[in-house]
């Protein structure tokens, strides 16, 4: 049997597999919902940090570049890219509030601590599975993103002229509350600096933050240095104001040596969900897909890719799948369950839960 | 790219043409991403209409301008998702006791037993590139955006079926 008739095979099968539908029964069960507005229900307090943080912000970004434009009205100026084009109230709330939580969830690796290490398995998704628990608390953040709340209140610090609190629920659906001072200062070339100090609980964590025009996309990139005085130890997180998508880069740099490197995306379709690419390897693709079913489960699918060790033309990228399954993630008290099901056989990893 | 605009304005009043014209242009695909998934035509049927009850619900969140099929077969794909993982939820205990999971058994005739074993050989990704290319001629623009992967990953795992399916001998070929 030739290809062509074995695929219009396929499609008769598969056509008449397709019951009648009574599309009359159909539309008369159907209650079409209302035209409703997308902004979440905290509109109040989003309104009012959408104001204030993104006046702040486009004020800092539009006025040395109108006044650019003033003082020397060249077309190379006319090319330069609108910084506020994308700008989202989301991106300053989320970078906030996972450079946090990575404050917690990287602890053990500036602290040499070996205690997370757990994967001894035939499974080769076992060895990323230390990363992905650290990265759990910023992505149970993503997807909750519209339950949270963030709103600015008046600096009720000296250092600082600005400060957001925000609150929302943990990993154990407890309650968190942060609150997040900032400064910020305006510099030559449309550059931002950015100093933020966040209190949570008795302890207080410093960011450090740049917005920067680079290859014409404006780059916000927001720091921690593990020790002030030793820049060789840190996080970075960075997000291109001018992509659309909710896509974050997570850089984890221990004595100048980048030891993790993820890329985090946030897709909210009927159910949302976050994509988690491991970047560090190029030899070795590593891309998790996480459900969240509640703020202590995760459901997660996974997929592997390794390069072809074959030339093959018709291989477009040049990778194939070294290993694919699903992992259920559970977070309890001191630690996280992790449960792999690859190959038509499973095992169980158990973390230290990836927060404080 | 057919232009559902008009209709789709019609079901908003639930008529029942508009809804009869979408769903004939529409339900090839929407059945073939389900079943691509779900492996189960019964269950497809069913999550058929979940889909297309939620597409009525939810037709206000559709905006005008964008592609109608890719959003119905979005919901469609997140749909059979959401049963796979419910499903799959289901029987870990199975798996943790060494038991294989394989797609539930329909096949009635030798021309469904074919299919079903062409279809079997390929894995959850390509079966759902493949089928959405064949089943209304999808771009791979269009499976890429539905799939949530690049397009030259849609043309990869195109190319992969289609080598396997390319290696199944016909029926006919069984006999000699």
């Amino acid at each position: 049997m030739r290809l062509k008739e074995k695929i219009d095979l396929i499609k008769e099968e598969l056509n008449s597999e397709i019951k009648p539908l009574d599309s009359n029964k159909l539309l008369a069960d159907a209650h079409i919902e209302p035209v409703i507005s997308s902004k979440p229900k905290y509109k109040f307090f989003s309104l009012r940090f959408q104001t204030v943080f993104l006046t702040i912000l486009v004020l800092a970004i539009i006025i040395p570049f109108a006044l650019s434009n003033i003082i020397k009205k060249t077309s190379e100026d006319m090319d330069q890219p609108d910084a506020t084009a994308s700008l989202d109230d989301k991106v300053y709330s989320f970078i906030a509030t996972s450079a946090v939580a990575l404050t917690y969830s990287t602890i053990d690796i500036f602290a040499d601590d070996n205690s997370l290490t757990n994967s001894e398995s035939s499974f080769l998704v076992a060895n990323k599975l230390n990363d992905l628990n650290r990265y759990l608390a910023p992505i149970q953040l993503m997807l909750s993103m519209n339950k949270n709340n963030y709103y600015p209140q008046i600096s009720n610090n000296d250092k600082y002229a600005n400060k957001i609190v925000y609150e929302g629920f943990g990993l154990l659906n407890e309650e968190l509350y942060y609150d997040i001072y900032y400064n910020e200062e305006r510099l030559p070339f449309n550059k931002i600096e950015i100093e933020a100090l966040i209190i949570h609980g008795d302890v207080s964590t410093k960011l450090f933050g740049v917005v920067e025009t680079i290859n014409n996309n404006v780059i916000l990139k927001m720091t921690h240095y593990i020790d002030e005085n030793n820049e060789s130890n840190y996080f970075q997180i960075i997000k291109n104001l001018n992509d659309n998508k909710d896509s974050y880069y997570y850089m984890i740099v221990k004595e100048d040596q980048v030891i993790s490197n993820n890329k985090l995306t946030l897709f909210e379709n009927e159910q949302p969900y976050a994509i988690l690419e491991n970047l560090l390897l190029q030899t070795q693709k590593t891309k998790f897909t996480i459900y969240s079913e509640d703020n202590t489960t995760f459901n997660i699918e996974y997929q592997i890719e390794a390069p072809s060790n074959e030339y093959n033309s018709e291989h477009s990228e040049g990778m194939v799948v070294e290993e694919s399954g699903n992992i259920k993630v559970n977070v309890q008290e001191d630690t996280s369950s992790f449960v792999v099901y690859s190959n038509n056989s499973s095992k169980t990893f158990t973390y230290s839960k990836p927060i404080k | 790219m057919a232009n559902y605009e008009d209709y789709i304005e019609a079901i908003k009043q639930k008529d029942d043409q508009a809804f009869e014209y979408i769903y004939n242009s529409t339900k090839n695909s929407v059945y073939a991403i389900i079943v691509a998934i779900v492996k189960d035509k019964d269950i497809a049927n069913d999550l058929m209409q979940d889909t297309y009850m939620t597409m009525i619900e939810k037709i206000n969140q559709y905006k005008r301008g964008r592609n109608f099929k890719t959003w119905l077969l979005t919901i469609a794909r997140n749909k059979a998702i959401d049963y796979y993982r419910k499903k799959q939820n289901e029987v870990l205990i199975d798996i943790s006791e060494s038991e294989y999971i394989l797609p539930k058994t329909q096949a009635t005739s030798e021309r469904n037993i074919l299919v079903e074993e062409i279809l079997n050989l390929l894995t959850d990704i390509e079966r759902q590139v493949f089928l959405l290319s064949i089943m209304e001629n999808l771009t791979h623009r269009e499976i890429s955006k539905i799939l949530k992967i690049p397009i030259g990953t849609s043309l990869w795992h195109y190319q992969k079926a289609i080598k396997k399916i390319k290696k199944v001998k016909g029926s006919d070929e069984h006999e000699t």
